[in-house]
């Protein structure tokens, strides 16, 4: 199979409330900067991968609406309705299937301008059974936090840790929720959704994000680029029915990463760090329970992969199915060396982990790599 | 790149109004793919791509996740693609790179729509689908917007109205012989002319019904095929192609897009002279005129396909056949059901299990989906 490689990306900064431009603008922003960044042009991509969901943009057939600021007119085109990074996923496969030798992979998000995000979420719970209860799905997220608690005996302080850790990172890069805090500071925050407090949650921020992904004989390589490795995903129980839930797990992201293992070879948890979606503050410690990591070790940073280097959503925000983006592009910056004040030394390779929305049991998990020309 | 096969096929009645769920309907579909395939557990299935039209139709945001459950999907990788009534066809697009790339070994590919959901009517739905600056204030209709594509359709090549009013005598008498039809019948042009004006120059029979309905096909890498069936059905080449949403500035007497997806997947097909070398075609036939529409585009021949059509060529027996599922029009139009019915039709023709719809000696097939606002084509050549 061939190697496929990430040739460029753009971004529109993540900001908790963007009044300049609407979504499609900030889309071509980022579109226009990973064309600049891969030095390719529009005519050089053979196709676009987009992702989003009709009720998050207000549009039905939401995919339609994608190809014209990216350079995507009359091209190949197939919009995923999930996470960013399930996007990703599809252009690996178009690219290593041999169909196509350039992709573009796109993820948006505007939730500034969803008035009622808390319905639009409901609208994902079972029809009969759960959505006519009339809570807020984000009890979901507190009840798994509850859940994570009692199944590990971990100390809910840890939540302000990792939130803190999170949110720490983010200032120095200038994310819209980076601030200088304590974990002491968050523990005086109320509780949102128990035991979840108010900066446990991350707040939304709109984003996008751009990447061009090509086969390495296919466009002219660098002497160092990123490689990107393996993406699997997988899935645990039924989103509707979130009775069915393994409470307090993160188990998809074990079976992805042992497909990644037995259909790669690779070994997903031999990396320097990990970007992932971690809406909540205890989604962080149950993704880093399934990759083996110790909590307490890696609050500490004593050794082991570094674990949201950006700052995570609850330091950059929630962008929605756009999230898996600004996870995925923070690590090829990584990768690059161009992570700033949150470089992490001497990175070599990194996992990124998205799950499919805030409260589902379904997530996509991919390998980066640094890699010789 | 690893060959890919369609190893099994299923589905239920398209009907308006049929008295099942989405989980239902998916389940029931799956079943009869598995069962398909000598009752093949769904331990064996490496994942699920769910595919559906717009979240509105069933009230669900995000409503992939109605087919974990329901497909078996619990604890696989499932995905939705959605490329709005191009989904069907774009499903088995994705599908096959999903096996190509050799990320997995058998995939069940699961198409379904629920139009009755929608009260009164999911007409009223697809108003959302619209530009909301510069196109839903004016509250346009679906209708409106095909009238025009069928006028300037009709202006561009001299067309009558008798004459694409054929394309639903043929294709509903064509349904007659598809056991999950909604609309088969034997109707004359008259019928059709005489048939209610919605939009001029749409007529109520003109138009596909609003219906429910799923399939499910069940992909397998060669490896694998071999060992499931010794009738695997082959997908030899698949695109898609979006245009601009900016649908006003395109001349609608041709879908340029249509012809480009076809174009690629002739090539991957190494298919080089379409007209002689196919023996079966699936165009998706929402409307009657867009039957012809997207043959034109297939064909890579504007104006081909109405002289095909008045000479009999379109019918079982003729050179071109096309549409002997009996299409949108008498099966039914459960938008993305419909998309992947067309590719279980070229399963069923190739693999000589359609029965009475059967076209004798067929070895090529394409399918063929359209979506979003008049934008984007999407394309499957399988070989027997």
């Amino acid at each position: 199979m061939r190697r496929v490689l990430v040739v460029g990306l753009g971004e529109f900064s993540p900001k908790a409330r963007e009044t300049g431009l609407e979504i499609r603008e900030m889309t071509f922003e980022a579109a226009e900067r990973a064309y600049l960044d891969a030095g390719l042009r529009p005519e050089d991509v053979q196709g676009i991968v987009s992702s989003g969901l009709d009720f998050n943009e207000g549009v039905s057939i939401t995919d339609s609406f994608t190809p014209d600021q990216v350079g995507g007119r009359l091209k190949f085109n197939m919009l995923v309705s999930g996470d960013a990074l399930e996007a990703v996923y599809h252009a690996f496969m178009i690219v290593r299937s041999g169909m196509l030798d350039v992709v573009l992979v796109d993820g948006h998000a505007k939730p500034s301008e969803i008035e009622n995000y808390g319905d639009v979420l409901r609208c994902s719970l079972d029809p009969y059974c759960s959505r006519p209860l009339g809570f807020d799905p984000y009890v979901i997220a507190g009840l798994e936090a509850r859940a994570f608690l009692a199944r590990t005996g971990t100390d809910p302080v840890a939540f302000s840790k990792v939130a803190a850790k999170n949110i720490n990172r983010a200032a120095l890069t200038g994310g819209p929720y980076g601030e200088r805090v304590s974990p002491e500071d968050l523990e005086s925050d109320g509780y949102l959704y128990a035991p979840l407090r108010r900066r446990h949650v991350a707040r939304p921020s709109d984003y996008a994000g751009v990447v061009l992904l090509a086969a390495e004989d296919a466009v002219p390589v660098p002497e160092e680029c990123v490689e990107l490795v393996a993406v699997e995903s997988a899935g645990s129980s039924s989103t509707p029915h979130f009775w069915l839930r393994d409470w307090g797990r993160a188990r998809w992201v074990g079976a992805a990463l042992k497909r990644i293992e037995s259909r790669h070879g690779a070994d997903p948890r031999d990396v320097d760090f990990v970007e992932m979606t971690e809406f909540f503050a205890h989604q962080e410690l149950m993704i880093a329970s399934e990759l083996g990591i110790d909590p307490g070790v890696h609050l500490d940073g004593r050794s082991g992969p570094v674990v949201n280097p950006s700052g995570g959503c609850l330091g950059n925000g929630n962008s929605l199915t756009a999230s898996g983006m600004r996870a995925f592009i923070a690590s090829v910056k990584q990768l690059r060396g161009e992570a700033g004040a949150v470089q992490v030394r001497g990175a070599e390779s990194g996992l990124v982990v998205s799950t499919h929305s805030e409260i589902a049991e379904i997530g996509t998990v991919a390998l980066l790599r640094r890699s010789g020309g | 790149m690893r060959r890919v096969a369609i190893v099994g096929a299923g589905m239920t009645d398209f009907r308006s109004m049929l008295p099942l769920t989405s989980p239902e309907m998916i389940r029931l579909a799956v079943k009869r793919c598995l069962d398909d395939v000598g009752g093949l557990s769904i331990r064996y299935v490496d994942g699920v791509l769910a595919t559906s039209a717009p979240d509105a139709f069933d009230g669900y945001h995000d409503k992939g996740a109605i087919a974990v459950e329901a497909a078996g999907a619990i604890g696989k990788p499932i995905t939705r693609v959605f490329v709005g009534g191009g989904s069907g066809v774009a499903a088995g697009v994705a599908g096959w790179y999903h096996v190509a790339s050799g990320a997995f070994d058998t995939l069940l590919v699961v198409a379904w729509e629920k139009m009755s959901h929608p009260y009164p009517h999911a007409q009223k739905l697809f108003q959302t689908i619209f530009d909301p600056v510069l196109e839903k204030p004016l509250g346009p209709n679906l209708i409106w917007i095909f009238a025009l594509e069928m006028m300037r359709y009709m202006e561009a090549h001299g067309l009558k109205k008798e004459l694409i009013a054929e394309v639903a005598v043929k294709n509903k008498r064509n349904a007659l012989d598809h056991p999950h039809a909604q609309l088969g019948a034997r109707i004359t042009v008259d019928d059709v002319l005489n048939s209610e004006v919605l939009v001029w120059p749409v007529n109520r029979l003109d138009i596909s019904p609003t219906s429910d309905g799923a399939v499910a096909l069940l992909l397998a890498s060669e490896e694998v095929a071999k060992k499931l069936t010794d009738n695997p059905v082959w997908i030899e080449g698949v695109a898609t192609c979006l245009d601009s949403q900016f649908w006003t500035m395109r001349d609608l007497a041709y879908p340029y897009y249509v012809y480009l997806a076809a174009q690629m997947a002739y090539r991957m097909a190494k298919i080089t002279s379409p007209l002689k070398e196919v023996d079966v075609w699936e165009p998706y036939d929402p409307f009657t005129y867009k039957e012809l529409h997207h043959m034109d585009g297939l064909l890579g021949r504007p104006g081909l396909a109405p002289k095909l059509l008045a000479e009999g060529q379109m019918e079982k027996d003729g050179d071109c056949p096309t549409t002997p599922s009996g299409g949108l029009l008498g099966v039914g139009n459960p938008i993305a059901a419909a998309g992947l019915m067309k590719v279980a039709e070229l399963y069923f023709q190739l693999s000589g299990r359609a029965g009475k719809r059967q076209v004798p000696d067929a070895e090529v097939g394409v399918a063929q989906a359209w979506g979003d606002l008049m934008q984007v084509g999407t394309v499957v050549v399988c070989r027997r």
